[in-house]
C-alpha cells in the first residue's frame, strides 16, 4: 500500500492531517481576535503571535522522525490553511448568504485583516517548527545519536589500529615500479616477485652529490 | 532492547501529541463556525436594521405645545434582537421651501434615552417620541413666526438617529439614521 515512490502514502497523510489541524487552530485564534465585535469570545492580541507559535512548535515536534524539507512543507500548509479559513470566516456573511449592500470598507476589513495574517503566521509558524523539530530530536533521538557516536568513534580508533598494523601486502598495495606483467607466471610457472623497495633514503643536502 | 524500545514508547507520544492536535483542530473548527454565523448574524442586523418616520404632528397650542414623531423602527430582517436605548432628533422650519438645515430655523434637540425597547427578531415596533418647547423661549417665537394664522403650515426638517444596541454575547452597539424633509400643518 504503501511505498517511497508513492504521491502520498500513510505517513505523508498523516503529516498532511497535522498541518491542516494546526492550521485550523491558528485561523480559530485569528478570526476569534478579527470578529471580536460580533462574538462575545474576544482572546487578546497576544494569541496572534502565541498560536502560530505554540501550533508551530508542535508541529515540529511531530515531524520529528521526518527530513527537515517536511518540516518546512509542514509550516506553509499550515499558513496556507490557516489563511483560507480566516478568509472564509470574514467572508461568512457572503457565504451565509446575508441580503444587503456591503460598502467598500468590508473588502477593505477583509484584505487588510488576510495581510496581517499571511505577515504574522508564516515566519513565526516556519520559526517554531524547525525549533520544535530540534527540540524533539534532542530530547527523542539524543541517546541514539550519542549511541551512533560512540560506535563510529569505536570504528575509527579500530581503522587507525588497523592501518597502523598493514604493512603494503597484508592490505594488497603493489610496489613501485609493478607491472601486471609482473604477476604472470613464467615459464617455469613461478610467479616474479618483485621485491619490495625500501623507500631510499634521500641526501641531505645537494653537496653531497658533487 | 532497551534502546529499541525508549524510541517506540516516544514515538507513541508524538502519536498521542498529534491525536490530541487533531481533536484541539475539531473543536476550533467548531468554534471557527460559529464564529463565522455570528458574525452573519450581526451583519444581516446591521445591515437590515432600518427606521422610518410614520407620522410628524406640530403644535402650538400652550397647552399641547411642541414636536411629536412616530418612528417605526424595522428588525423584520434580522434574527437577533435589538435593544433602543436612544432616539435622537432635531427639527428645522421654514416659511419657505427649502431643504437646508443650516438655512433654516432650529427648533430644538431631543434625545429621548430607554433601556427597555426591545425590537425582536423578525419583527417591527413603532415609537413616539415628543420633544417639548418651551412657551417663552425663542424656538416657540419662531415657530409662531414662520406658521402664522390661517395658513398655519411650514416647511420641516426632522432628521435624527436611533443607537440600539444588538442583544447577545457580543452586545454591539449601532446606529440608524432617520430623515424628514416636508411641508405640516402646525395645529393652533
Amino acid at each position: 500500500m504503501k511505498t517511497d515512490g508513492q504521491l502520498i502514502n500513510a505517513k505523508k497523510l498523516k503529516l498532511l492531517i497535522w498541518s491542516i489541524s494546526a492550521g485550523i487552530v491558528v485561523a480559530f485564534f485569528f478570526a476569534s481576535d478579527f470578529l471580536k465585535f460580533a462574538t462575545g469570545f474576544s482572546p487578546s492580541g497576544e494569541v496572534l503571535f502565541i498560536s502560530p507559535l505554540f501550533c508551530g512548535f508542535i508541529l515540529g515536534l511531530l515531524t520529528t522522525m521526518d527530513e527537515l524539507y517536511h518540516s518546512v512543507m509542514a509550516s506553509i500548509i499550515l499558513t496556507i490553511t490557516a489563511v483560507v479559513m480566516i478568509i472564509i470566516a470574514l467572508f461568512a456573511p457572503i457565504i451565509f448568504g446575508v441580503s444587503g449592500d456591503f460598502l467598500g470598507l468590508y473588502y477593505v476589513f477583509v484584505i487588510q485583516n488576510m495581510l496581517i495574517s499571511i505577515v504574522l503566521i508564516f515566519p513565526v509558524a516556519l520559526v517554531m517548527t524547525i525549533t520544535g523539530k530540534v527540540v524533539g530530536e534532542y530530547l527523542l533521538l539524543g541517546h541514539i545519536y550519542k549511541a551512533e557516536r560512540v560506535a563510529l568513534s569505536k570504528d575509527t580508533v579500530q581503522w587507525y589500529q588497523m592501518l597502523e598494523d598493514a604493512t603494503p601486502e597484508s592490505v594488497g598495495l603493489k610496489p613501485i615500479g609493478w607491472k601486471p606483467e609482473d604477476d604472470m607466471p613464467d615459464e617455469a610457472g613461478e610467479t616474479l616477485e618483485t621485491p619490495v623497495e625500501a623507500p631510499s633514503e634521500q641526501p641531505e643536502d645537494d653537496t653531497s652529490r658533487e | 532492547m532497551m534502546s529499541n524500545q525508549k524510541p517506540m514508547k516516544k514515538t507513541k507520544i508524538l502519536e498521542l501529541i498529534g491525536i490530541c492536535l487533531v481533536i484541539t483542530a475539531l473543536i476550533s473548527a467548531y468554534g471557527l463556525y460559529y464564529t463565522s454565523q455570528e458574525y452573519a448574524k450581526v451583519t444581516e442586523t446591521q445591515l437590515n436594521a432600518d427606521a422610518y418616520i410614520t407620522g410628524i404632528a406640530v403644535s402650538k397650542n400652550i397647552s399641547d405645545l411642541g414636536v411629536d414623531i412616530n418612528i417605526l423602527v424595522l428588525n423584520n430582517v434580522s434574527q437577533l434582537d435589538i435593544k433602543i436605548y436612544m432616539i435622537e432628533y432635531s427639527v428645522y422650519a421654514s416659511d419657505i421651501p427649502i431643504n437646508r438645515p443650516n438655512q433654516m430655523d432650529f427648533l430644538g434637540t431631543v434625545a429621548s434615552a430607554s433601556n427597555t425597547n426591545f425590537v425582536e427578531a423578525g419583527t417591527n415596533f413603532e415609537y413616539t417620541v415628543s420633544m417639548g418647547l418651551d412657551p417663552t423661549s425663542d424656538q416657540y417665537d419662531k415657530l409662531v413666526d414662520i406658521s402664522p394664522s390661517p395658513d398655519n403650515s411650514a416647511h420641516f426638517v426632522v432628521s435624527g438617529t436611533v443607537f440600539y444596541k444588538i442583544s447577545g454575547p457580543s452586545d454591539l452597539q449601532g446606529t440608524i439614521p432617520f430623515y424628514f424633509v416636508g411641508m405640516l400643518e402646525v395645529s393652533p
